[in-house]
């Protein structure tokens, strides 16, 4: 008997869960800034990586930010298109031609991997439609609090000592750490070894276990650590310098004359999307850039906002595109 | 200690609060639920409840999130046992033994001792993480490719205790696991391996729809092939079966022990996590067991042993993430980005500058375990039941839960093709008598031992010294080549038969 009636108590509560649920999600259709165009639909919002992957945690933060600040009336559904590298997601854009709602959120990897990946096909940005440049994420070196180098300086030097043996951690060799290490490397002519994390966490835990000798990084990746005192920054991988360690000196002002491959994102939308949903998209971004919320993202984060629409963003992507396939042939990738 | 008793207790006071007992009842009831059903996961979960949880304290929207976390490894147990769909990947393991028990009329002990061993294990796990979670944050940042490497030789070498009659065909079903799992992007290179041009496979097989496939969908073409009619699970009769008698729950006493010290350890390393736990306790309940010829066949061990180290390595998960915001899964991602949200830095420094979010997450989780063994228990009955449903309508039933399940993951045709095509390799494995187990082992564990393998080399420029030089690596060897050879020069003084199974 008391069984039964608990199992009514949580088929109830199963109940309310979901009303409630439903309630915290729910809302109008999809709004816009006041303008005369609506997507037809609720905009769906594409990313490369799976739930709990840096893309998808940016474009969810993104969201909500937008919804606490009005930008949109509801939350837009994010859909994750996984498979390689963004491969699949370009792919996806490419069966919604002419559509207006979907746009997807890239990065430098969307760069690379029509370069890289085979599976991809022929499809390149340029086939799909830039809509907004939002943010560049200011990579840092980051070494173990104890590391005998001060600078940049000194741990390529020392890596010319002993070619081949030091050890810089990331992600896999293609990214844009891997790229930016593999100009390095070129331009001051020695060699150091990569090592592959499939998380940054494991990527971190290498370097404080001192396995890995750098890495470089975004701040969020390391500023909790480095405000610990367990590990340093010494340089800015980045012509941006990072808003959370401004006197890290960068590549530039040590005397290393590269041009390095900026950890972007942007917003891209289907091909052939009409001049009207460009427009639609561009202010919703351009006013979401401007908010006291997103400032704040900003600066917690380290990203520096640099907001590009349309044409400047394309053509800031086809400048990104010379500069990766010019690293990838110096990391013969 | 002292410090950790006063967190805890303030954290208790905060997370007694309405509002956060609510939210941690939501979190474990909707864990529960996802669990349950295969498919949605629960990262895919926390992040559809982001936009909802931002809206609340940080503190809250964590008890939450953490709610959904470690609900769905107490709800994954269930379609595993009563169908053999394993509702999650740290349950895979408990369909080996669970599913035969509910054929031998035991759903009802076998839910049962989940939900005691997910509740006993998840509280020790919490006291670990309560009062030892900087010890353990030392241990998983000590933790290198060696480390992994050696653990992970470890527990492939667990296919052998997995083999059933044939340890050839145990180590043919384990060797295509680990080809199977080459498929896709591999890091090191940048490139993909074995795809065929798919662009589906670059991020390899889905683990969901290869574990349905053999487990489920090859039990059901097996099950339809035999005279149908027959009665196929003994359904229990009184209520007194409906629930582990003393005696089960005095045989699992060791396993639930194991799996929980196990558990929280496994759990606390980046990168290996539950479904890893699972397995190594499984394994280690197999190995020390009084009769391991009943694994595979139902023996409770086997149902109590990976359901309480999938639950102790949530609160172990929760180590890195507290102590030093490195997350282990896609689960405390998740929650690593909603503290991002919230403005929070977590770091070595969370527990000292954030002592009103931490500990109320802590002591919520005890009370969530609370919450799951009172939701859990009364509805093992219920859940039972579904064994009286006809097998004209359970059958059709097993293959639509498993095709909506394997196709909500990434909303993939492609993947429920997989599900076809490894339905027909399990129905095809069983009646050839080669053994699964072996089989999704290897396809867990081969690429962390192929990864941890290829780091250990890159950072000792190629030699193999390194893998007895670092000392825990040197010790999980060690331990490897004593588990296997102990049986061997034991042999006299342990029954024949006994020997004969675990060869």
């Amino acid at each position: 008997m008391t069984i039964l009636v608990r199992a009514r108590w949580f088929s109830l509560f199963v109940l309310l869960s979901l009303v409630a649920a439903g309630c915290g999600l729910q809302g109008d259709d999809g709004g816009g800034s006041g303008a005369d165009f609506e997507p037809p639909s609720k905009t769906e919002f594409l990313v490369h990586t799976g739930p709990g992957g840096g893309s998808d945690i940016f474009v969810r933060d993104l969201i909500s930010i937008m919804r606490t600040e009005d930008v949109i009336s509801s939350n837009w559904p994010v859909r994750n298109e996984e498979a390689g590298e963004g491969a699949g997601a370009m792919n996806y854009l490419m069966g919604k031609s002419g559509e207006s709602d979907t746009i997807s959120a890239i990065t430098t990897t969307w760069v690379t991997t029509p370069l890289t990946i085979e599976e991809a096909g022929d499809v390149t940005l340029e086939d799909l439609t830039a809509i907004a440049g939002l943010i560049v994420e200011p990579e840092v070196m980051a070494v173990a609090e104890d590391s005998p180098y001060q600078s940049i300086t000194d741990f390529i030097e020392d890596a010319k000592k002993q070619p081949g043996k030091l050890i810089q951690t990331g992600g896999s060799t293609t990214e844009v750490g891997a790229l930016n290490g593999a100009l390095l490397q070129a331009e001051s002519g020695t060699e150091w070894k990569f090592l592959s994390f499939e998380e940054v966490g494991q990527r971190v835990a290498a370097l404080l276990n001192r396995d890995a000798d750098m890495m470089f990084g975004s701040a969020q990746d390391f500023a909790a650590h480095v405000e610990a005192g367990k590990l340093r920054i010494i340089a800015s991988i980045s012509p941006d310098p990072s808003p959370v360690f401004p006197d890290a000196p960068t590549v530039q002002d040590e005397g290393f004359d590269v041009e390095l491959v900026p950890q972007v994102r942007g917003i891209v939308g289907p091909p052939d999307m009409s001049d009207e949903a460009i427009q639609y998209y561009e202010d919703i971004f351009e006013q979401t850039l401007g908010t006291p919320s997103w400032e704040e993202y900003a600066e917690k984060n380290g990203l520096v906002t640099q907001l590009r629409l349309g044409d400047e963003w394309e053509a800031f992507l086809a400048e990104k595109h010379d500069t990766v396939e010019q690293a990838l042939e110096t990391a013969e990738l | 200690m002292v410090d950790a008793l006063q967190g805890l207790t303030d954290g208790f006071a905060a997370a007694l609060t309405p509002t956060n007992l609510f939210w941690a009842l939501f979190g474990v009831t909707a864990g529960t639920m996802v669990g349950v059903l295969p498919g949605l996961g629960p990262p895919a979960t926390i992040a559809i409840l982001l936009p909802l949880s931002i809206n609340l304290e940080p503190a809250t929207g964590l008890i939450m999130m953490a709610g959904i976390y470690y609900g769905a490894k107490y709800g994954g147990s269930t379609t595993s046992i009563l169908l053999n769909i394993p509702g999650e990947d740290a349950s895979v393991v408990t369909a080996f033994d669970g599913y035969q028990m509910a054929r031998q009329g035991r759903a009802g002990p076998a839910l049962g001792i989940a939900a005691i061993g997910s509740f006993v294990a998840g509280t020790v796990g919490l006291v670990g993480l309560t009062f030892l979670a900087p010890a353990v944050a030392a241990l998983a940042i000590i933790f290198g490719p060696p480390e992994y490497a050696g653990l992970m030789v470890l527990g492939l070498s667990l296919v052998l205790m997995l083999a059933g009659s044939s340890l050839l065909k145990a180590m043919m079903s384990a060797a295509f696991g680990f080809l199977l799992s080459t498929i896709g992007l591999d890091l090191f290179s940048g490139t993909t391996r074995f795809t065929m041009g798919q662009i589906e496979l670059t991020n390899g097989i889905e683990f969901v729809a290869l574990s349905i496939g053999l487990f489920a969908i090859g039990e059901v073409m097996m099950n339809v092939e035999e005279e149908t009619g027959r009665q196929l699970f003994k359904v229990p009769k009184r209520l007194k079966e409906l629930f582990p008698s003393r005696k089960d729950v005095k045989d699992s006493a060791a396993a639930i022990g194991q799996g929980s010290v196990l558990g929280f350890f496994v759990g606390a390393l980046p990168g290996a996590g539950s479904t890893v736990a699972s397995f190594i306790s499984y394994t280690v309940a197999k190995r020390f067991a009084k009769h391991p010829e009943e694994f595979g066949k139902g023996a409770i061990q086997g149902v109590a042993a990976p359901e309480s180290a999938n639950n102790s390595a949530t609160a172990g998960a929760m180590v890195p993430l507290l102590t030093l915001g490195i997350p282990g899964s896609a689960s405390t991602a998740m929650m690593l980005g909603a503290l991002f949200l919230y403005g929070l830095q977590p770091g070595p420094l969370f527990f000292r500058d954030n002592p009103d979010v931490v500990w109320p997450i802590i002591a919520s989780m005890y009370i969530g375990n609370v919450i799951l063994v009172l939701l859990n228990l009364p509805l093992v009955p219920l859940f039972a039941s579904v064994l009286r449903i006809p097998y004209h309508i359970l059958y059709p039933g097993i293959v639509v839960i498993s095709v909506v399940g394997v196709y909500s993951i990434r909303n993939s045709m492609f993947d429920v093709w997989m599900l076809v095509v490894f339905g027909l390799l399990g129905y095809l494995m069983r009646k050839t008598d080669f053994p699964t187990a072996p089989l999704v082992l290897a396809f867990v564990l081969g690429p962390l031992f192929e990864r941890a393998v290829r780091r250990s080399l890159i950072l000792s420029a190629g030699s193999p010294t390194i893998f007895l030089t670092r000392p825990w690596s040197l010790a999980f060897l060690t331990i490897t080549v004593v588990l296997l050879v102990s049986p061997l020069v034991l042999r006299n003084k342990i029954p024949t038969d006994v020997i004969e199974v675990e060869a």
